[in-house]
């Protein structure tokens, strides 16, 4: 029985920016473990999700030696209140600078410097190249955190809502949104289609890790990638070949709020 | 000699002038750096008391801040409706101080800090608003749903399990048995859920409502409840609505949740952050003043002293340079000038080559000393005329007074009488003109200093008869009357 509809999907790590990160090798030097690094205390931001931040900031603790997950995708109770030991003593001693609740608003703590590295998502790199700021999307040797985005439809829905909801479904398919979603790094459950709505170069670049033959236009048609460049961390067969952790609303989901909240406030 | 006009040296009373003149406004300068300090000063604790009061209202809106968060703390494990109204209470004083503090802070920097604490503050109040009506829901789908339809069914179950147990269809009672057990048992993890959210407690619960809603299948399919219409039609759907109202609980529990700890966590997190970015900056901003203050007031100090110093100084040099350059060429000046007087000839006249007043007066005492060589030799050669006059007058008048007293003396006794007399006025008017030539020699002795005085003792009456003789006859040829009159009282 389908009970969704698979779409969107990606795999997510850090951003950082590299006029003040030194830019690492992908897979080898990029580690979580700047997250918790003290060479960036202060400087570092973390999305307020919990569901996505816990994995980013566990992948970062374990990377830095400081704890270790029996699975790091079904924390236990042990396990969170550990991690958030860890992270609120950092937090105290002001290694964080700050929690962003949304894409532009972790692409402005780059930009205007009070973040340098961040829990991030790729449209937010993409912007941020467009405007000139040499972020870098790590590639780290501890692997991603994958996720795939679902639509999902009521079975309550009937009639004309249900027939408009099955197009808007259709439409994600049909090939220029995945197109869309391509230059913003992400990736659509049938590329074949957004194929068809990208260059040979666009597909190079973003599918095959390839190096960009001609400057590539980002999602608003501004210059977000420059002839020449490689996108860190490979080809979409070779990015999901490093997969850490997926994301996963967890059974200590609701257990870990209340710590969130404390890690946030303290 | 005249000095030549210099246009850069000013007279005596324009360099005095110029010099009171410095020293006043140097005085004034002193006067005036005071005064400007004082302005500053005060201009400066104005500002120290208005960033004080920033300063005061950013630490009492950080204060208010912890007020609504510990509120929404207790509202978010109580649920508790008086805590909303305290909750409130604050948003509005918060609101209010966000606002008034707003209007006092205007530099770029801080005022961007409100602005974004602002913004994260109101999305914090309408969270809290949602929050509220999120608890509302929860409540209700927990009180007025799930737990009535939980008692409900569990309590209807029990019935049929006992009114099969007592006709003894124990077919029947483990039936309603089985599904009362699934109901007990998914109406606890509910309940636990509640307590404890736990996605597993979710996962437990739907199971033992799907094994509910097999055993109430098994139980509506039992023969012996055709006889019980009402209890088929309740358990018809019940498993369906009790996990319809589970589902709903859940639901609201984990969007209260995550709007209480995480939505409004973040907001208030940079908020916090954001309120200690601002008080930082307030702080920092009242250092610098009071650095700005020390500075002024250093600077005020040091300003007044060197002016201080300086109008001293200055004072001082001028009371050595008036000496220098006015008194003691002025008491040289009267040394020359007395000495010239005296008569000293030699007597060197200072400062004739200055432009001031006082080569104008060595000028004057140059052309006195020059005329008074010019009128001493004028008053010998006077006294040399009047000497050879004298001879030349006395040897004749002599011989005129010989002949004359000759005559009056009248030994031939050939004059009359009034011959007689002629002659004697003739004698003593000559002898008059004697002593008035000698008067006039005597003038000389008086330049000279040389005159003597002769006190004695003489007769009014003889003063009388004198007078009466010399200008008696003068003034009746005239036709004049000479009349003289002596006072009875006379001695």
């Amino acid at each position: 029985m389908i009970s969704f509809l698979p779409y969107v999907h990606n795999v997510d790590s850090f951003g950082y920016d590299s006029r003040i990160v030194p830019q690492g090798k992908a897979y080898e030097t990029e580690s979580w473990g700047w997250l918790l690094d003290e060479r960036w205390h202060g400087k570092v931001a973390i999305v307020n999700a919990p569901t996505i931040g816990i994995f980013d900031l566990g992948l970062a603790a374990q990377a830095q030696g400081f704890m270790t997950f029996a699975n790091i995708g079904a924390m236990t109770e042990e396990e969170v209140d550990r991690l958030f030991a860890i992270l609120i003593e950092k937090k105290q001693k002001g290694h964080f600078c700050g929690f962003w609740n949304s894409v532009p608003e972790s692409a402005d703590f780059i930009s205007s410097g009070r973040a340098a590295i961040a829990s991030m998502f790729s449209p937010a790199i993409a912007d941020l190249n467009e405007r000139g700021i040499p972020a870098i999307y790590a590639a780290p040797r501890e692997g991603y955190r994958a996720w795939h985005g679902v639509m999902c439809l009521s079975s309550r829905t009937t009639g004309r809502v249900r027939d408009a909801a099955y197009d808007f479904m259709n439409w994600w398919l049909s090939g220029w949104p995945g197109a869309f979603v391509a230059r913003q790094g992400y990736y659509i459950s049938n590329p074949q289609r957004a194929k068809k709505h990208l260059s040979q170069g666009e597909w190079d670049y973003w599918y095959e890790g390839k190096v960009a033959s001609e400057d590539l236009r980002g999602p608003d048609g501004n210059i977000a990638v420059k002839a020449g460049q490689i996108r860190n961390g490979g080809s979409y067969w070779k990015r999901f070949s490093n997969i850490a952790v997926w994301n996963t609303v967890m059974d200590t989901y609701e257990y870990s709020l209340p710590r969130w909240n404390e890690f946030l406030l303290s | 000699m005249i000095a030549p006009f210099n246009r850069w040296r000013l007279s005596i009373g324009g360099r005095i002038f110029l010099g009171f003149g410095v020293l006043a406004a140097a005085f004034i300068t002193q006067a005036l750096i005071g005064n400007m300090s004082l302005h500053m000063t005060i201009d400066h604790f104005r500002l120290y008391g208005s960033s004080n009061a920033e300063v005061r209202t950013i630490l009492e809106i950080e204060q208010n801040l912890l007020e609504l968060q510990r509120g929404v703390l207790v509202f978010s494990y109580t649920g508790y409706g008086g805590v909303i109204t305290r909750v409130k209470k604050v948003q509005e004083v918060l609101a209010r101080q966000f606002h008034n503090v707003r209007l006092t802070i205007h530099d770029p920097q801080r005022s961007d800090i409100l602005r974004r604490m602002n913004e994260h503050f109101k999305l914090y109040s309408e969270s809290f608003q949602s929050a509220m009506e999120e608890r509302i829901l929860l409540d209700q789908v927990t009180l007025k749903r799930l737990a009535p339809l939980g008692s409900e069914g569990s309590s209807m179950l029990s019935g049929i399990q006992k009114s099969f147990l007592k006709s003894g269809d124990l077919e029947g009672a483990t039936l309603a048995g089985s599904a009362l057990e699934n109901l007990l048992m998914a109406n606890l993890n509910a309940q636990r859920f509640q307590h404890r959210p736990n996605s597993k407690l979710v996962r437990n619960a739907q199971e033992q409502l799907s094994n509910l809603k097999k055993a109430l299948e098994r139980l509506t399919k039992h023969q012996k409840m055709e006889k019980l219409p009402m209890e088929m039609e309740f358990f018809r759907d019940f498993s369906s609505r009790f996990e319809e109202a589970f589902v709903a609980e859940v639901q609201a529990t984990r969007t209260y949740l995550d709007l209480v700890y995480v939505v409004m966590g973040g907001e208030a997190a940079e908020i916090t952050q954001l309120a200690n970015e601002l008080k930082k900056l307030s702080l920092e901003k009242q250092s610098l003043l009071e650095e700005q203050m020390d500075k002024t007031v250093f600077l005020a100090e040091w300003f007044s002293q060197i002016a201080s110093v300086l109008a001293t100084s200055l004072g001082i040099f001028l009371a050595w340079w008036i000496t220098r350059n006015t008194t003691r060429p002025i008491r040289t000046m009267t040394r020359a000038l007395t000495n010239l007087a005296r008569g000293d000839k030699n007597v060197d006249i200072p400062g004739k080559g200055r432009s001031d007043e006082i080569g104008a007066m060595a000028m004057a005492a140059h052309i006195f000393k020059e005329r008074a060589f010019e009128l001493e030799n004028a008053s010998q050669y006077k006294t040399e005329f009047l000497a050879n006059m004298s001879h030349e007058l006395r040897t004749p008048l002599n011989s005129l007074l010989l002949l004359a007293n000759m005559l009056a003396l009248n030994e031939q006794g050939n004059l009359t009488d009034k011959q007689v007399e002629s002659a004697r006025i003739i004698h003593e008017s000559g002898r008059d003109l004697l002593r008035l030539i000698n008067d006039v020699l005597d003038l000389s002795k008086i330049e000279a200093g040389r005159m003597e005085l002769v006190l004695e003792t003489r007769k009014i009456f003889d003063c009388i008869h004198a007078l009466k003789r010399m200008f008696q006859t003068v003034a009746e040829d005239r036709g004049i009357a000479f009349e003289t009159t002596l006072d009875s009282g006379l001695p």
